[in-house]
């Protein structure tokens, strides 16, 4: 479970960008993170994940405090971030290894799922390529698939399928879908409208810094008294549209 | 045409010198630059009494155009070497390149904006070694107004001609040769081989020094007015005009020869953009970043084996400079120029200078002579002053995997006081060599490791504190980033102030200068110590991020 309380932050002494939002992702769900370009969504991540210190507020991950406790907190969540050309100097191989020396997994556990999710996402022919060389799916693919090498309980995606091929996209979905299937929290954010109603059990929508709207695509369109999609609603609720 | 030519150089340079969304580190240029300040006057001053020694003797035998020559061949041969290196990476290495071939531009407009960054170069090293001489000689010689008028204009055409023929040199075996295909090798090779050609030149020079040959020829040569300026500037003409333009400035040859070298430079630019516009995207479009193959099941399971997080840490980084041609030239094979450089005066060096100095020279100003080149030797060390820089995009990673501060700062400083260490090791070993004592040589290694760690720390401080992480090229990461530089002047500016007091200090023997030097580089380094350990914390590394 994941438990934002109050958090705000600002940059530059005076620019706000989260201003006191609150937010429970429980266990066992898939979570959509939904807002337009600059709504806030990447720095709640940061904050979320230790990147980015919180100015007011708590965020509690499995009732662990990231900032008192980062490292604890850091060892049970998983985190695919929205920039993939990290250690392009690095075999794909030797970057996964990194990632599970990082995370302290036993040799034969890492080999083991090393191969499994490499074939799931056909990357086991590149693994002894350069990150350099990949494309951006395979580059996306690789992130991935070091997060679920130390199989955390809950799993952050900063726009997890942007650049998938469609099989791996799907594989990856399934996976997310399996992992809150076990009682274990997923929280992803994306652009892509259609595949969260598809596969969110409940969505967060932000803008300016601030919760718009949490719960069920049901219950967003029942409080929105329509039926239309979730683009359209999405569109309405953020004034895009 | 000329706006979309400037808009493309603007760009290019913008990329160069911009920190996105960092804050100004002016202060910390403008605090070093006044503590260079006294340094640079005395450097000054020393420099004018040796033109000004050198231009009296000359003049006694009419020869002192030859200065003007000389220093107008020094540069044009530094531009060149320089501008070898400066042209691969900037024109072929980088890799934004690519980001504009789709773009509706000519190959010389891409190839003006990518020469400005290494000519702005061009110009601060000409204003740093030209711009000095032409006051000092002028007021040496009492110039009319028209010898700096002149001086002004060379300095502004003379750099771009040295630069344009090592520029349409590069291009056309780029173009014909295709020297690898593989770009990472290639870099790396151009790299380590341009080190390797300045040494072979300094070989060549030192071994072909025969002292009797060159007084006969120079006598033959001082019997003729302007001989020696013809003697030395024989293989660059341009040297020869502009020294005379110079020279002759109060009459018409003086205008005469400044024609020739204008008409020289207009003939190297209109080459330059003519070879650009005919191979410079031949040359570029050659190249790709290759590809490793795949991995066999043995090697597979020999790369996933569980190791401790520092150990994997170092290895991290330790794997990345060494695969990255900008930061394996910057971070190690730089640091190899200076021992290496040593060693080969010390071995071509016929007069036995270097060697029978440890005789005569009292242990105490051994000493301090030897921390003095450690000093300059270790000052610069680019491995700890880019170590969070180097991170880039990869920064974040830092913080949200679960690595403990401590074993990220002691890996980043533990892989800098490593690379430092090797090419230190050549000059210990060239100190063996020259049989220093082993007192003192022991007193100096232990010293100069010391210092170092405590350099390693400041380097790495301070890159912590003015980090550059928005690089979309590794080149990026070096260019425009003078604080590399000025950091190492500032060590070797403050210690060398204080072997100054140490030598003229009224301390003959040379325990006490030891005790004196090691006391000073324990408290220092106790100190910065104390201050990395308390005041560095998890919020430092974020705070990067909030920019």
């Amino acid at each position: 479970m994941i438990e934002i309380t109050h958090i705000s932050k600002t940059f530059d002494g005076n620019h706000k960008i989260i201003e006191d939002l609150t937010l429970t992702i429980p266990d066992g769900k898939i979570v959509g993170f939904l807002g337009p370009n600059g709504a806030g969504k990447s720095t709640t991540i940061n904050m979320m994940t230790g990147i980015l210190p919180i100015d007011k507020g708590t965020i509690t991950l499995n009732g662990i405090d990231i900032e008192k406790e980062p490292l604890k907190a850091k060892q049970i969540f998983g985190f695919v971030p929205d920039r993939s050309d990290i250690f392009l100097r690095l075999k794909g191989l030797e970057y996964l290894n990194f990632i599970a020396d990082i995370y302290q997994v036993p040799t034969d556990i890492r080999q083991e799922k090393i191969k499994y999710y490499s074939e799931q996402f056909s990357i086991d022919h590149a693994l002894g390529n350069y990150i350099q060389s990949y494309s951006h799916g395979m580059r996306q693919k690789i992130m991935v698939t070091a997060v679920l090498l130390h199989n955390p309980s809950i799993w952050i995606l900063d726009e997890p399928l942007t650049g998938l091929d469609p099989k791996s996209s799907y594989t990856l979905k399934q996976m997310m879908r399996d992992h809150a299937d076990q009682g274990n929290t997923v929280f992803f954010s994306s652009h892509g409208l259609e595949v969260v109603e598809q596969l969110c059990d409940e969505v967060a929508i932000i803008n300016h810094g601030e919760l718009l709207f949490y719960g069920t695509i049901e219950q967003l369109q029942k409080e929105y008294q329509t039926d239309q999609s979730l683009e359209n609603v999405f569109l309405e609720l953020t004034n895009d549209a | 045409m000329m706006r979309n030519t400037w808009t493309v150089t603007w760009t290019m340079l913008k990329m160069q010198y911009t920190s996105a969304g960092k804050h100004s580190n002016a202060w910390i240029y403008i605090f070093l630059a006044v503590m260079l300040v006294p340094f640079f006057m005395i450097l000054l001053n020393g420099i004018s009494s040796i033109i000004a020694a050198a231009y009296h003797f000359l003049a006694e035998v009419n020869q002192e155009s030859l200065l003007l020559g000389f220093v107008l061949l020094v540069l044009a041969a530094v531009i060149f070497i320089l501008s070898i290196v400066m042209i691969l990476s900037a024109f072929y290495f980088s890799d934004d390149i690519t980001a504009y071939i789709p773009l509706p531009l000519h190959p010389y407009q891409l190839l003006i904006g990518k020469a400005a960054n290494p000519l702005i170069y061009n110009y601060l090293l000409s204003a740093l070694l030209f711009l000095p001489f032409l006051f000092i000689y002028g007021s040496i010689s009492n110039a009319p107004l028209l010898f700096y008028i002149y001086g002004f204009i060379l300095f502004i055409i003379f750099p771009a001609i040295p630069f344009a023929v090592a520029a349409m040199i590069l291009m056309f075996i780029m173009r014909y040769v295709n020297i690898a295909k593989n770009k990472d090798r290639s870099k790396i090779f151009m790299g380590i081989g341009s080190l390797l050609f300045i040494i072979f030149i300094n070989v060549i020079v030192r071994l072909n020094m025969d002292e009797a040959a060159l007084v006969d020829m120079l006598t033959t040569y001082m019997q003729e007015q302007e001989g020696l300026l013809r003697m030395v500037t024989v293989i660059y003409p341009p040297a020869y005009f502009g020294a005379s333009s110079l020279h002759f400035a109060g009459s018409w040859f003086g205008f005469l020869f400044l024609i020739s070298v204008i008409g020289i430079f207009a003939i190297s630019v209109f080459l330059f953009v003519v070879a650009g516009q005919r191979f410079y995207l031949k040359g570029v479009r050659g190249m790709s970043s290759g590809s490793m193959g795949t991995l066999s099941d043995k090697a597979s399971s020999k790369l996933t084996k569980q190791r401790a997080i520092r150990k994997t840490y170092i290895r991290k980084e330790i794997k990345i400079i060494l695969r990255t041609p900008v930061f394996l030239m910057q971070c190690v094979v730089q640091t190899f120029f200076f021992p290496i450089f040593l060693t080969i005066i010390l071995f071509l060096d016929t007069s036995e200078g270097l060697s029978t100095l440890t005789q005569t020279t009292s242990d105490k100003k051994l000493l301090l002579i030897l921390f003095m080149l450690s000093i300059v030797m270790l000052s610069g060390n680019v491995t700890a002053s880019t170590a969070i820089s180097r991170d880039g995009a990869s920064q974040k990673l830092n913080l949200f995997l679960p690595i403990p501060l401590k074993s990220i700062i002691y890996a980043k400083l533990f892989v800098a006081y490593a690379i430092t260490i090797i090419p230190f090791i050549i000059m210990v070993a060239v100190g063996v060599y020259i049989h220093i004592p082993w007192h003192i040589l022991v007193s100096w290694i232990c010293i100069a490791l010391v210092y170092n760690w405590l350099s390693t720390m400041i380097n790495f401080m301070i890159d912590l504190y003015h980090p550059k992480l928005h690089w979309t090229d590794e080149q990026e990461l070096f260019k425009g980033r003078y604080i590399l530089f000025l950091l190492s002047l500032a060590q070797t500016a403050i210690f060398g102030i204080l072997t100054i007091i140490i030598w003229k200090a009224n301390i003959t023997s040379f325990y006490p200068t030891v005790l004196i030097l090691g006391s000073i580089m324990l408290i220092l380094t106790c100190i910065v110590q104390g201050y990395l350990s308390k005041k560095i914390k998890l919020t430092t590394l974020q705070n990067i991020e909030t920019g």
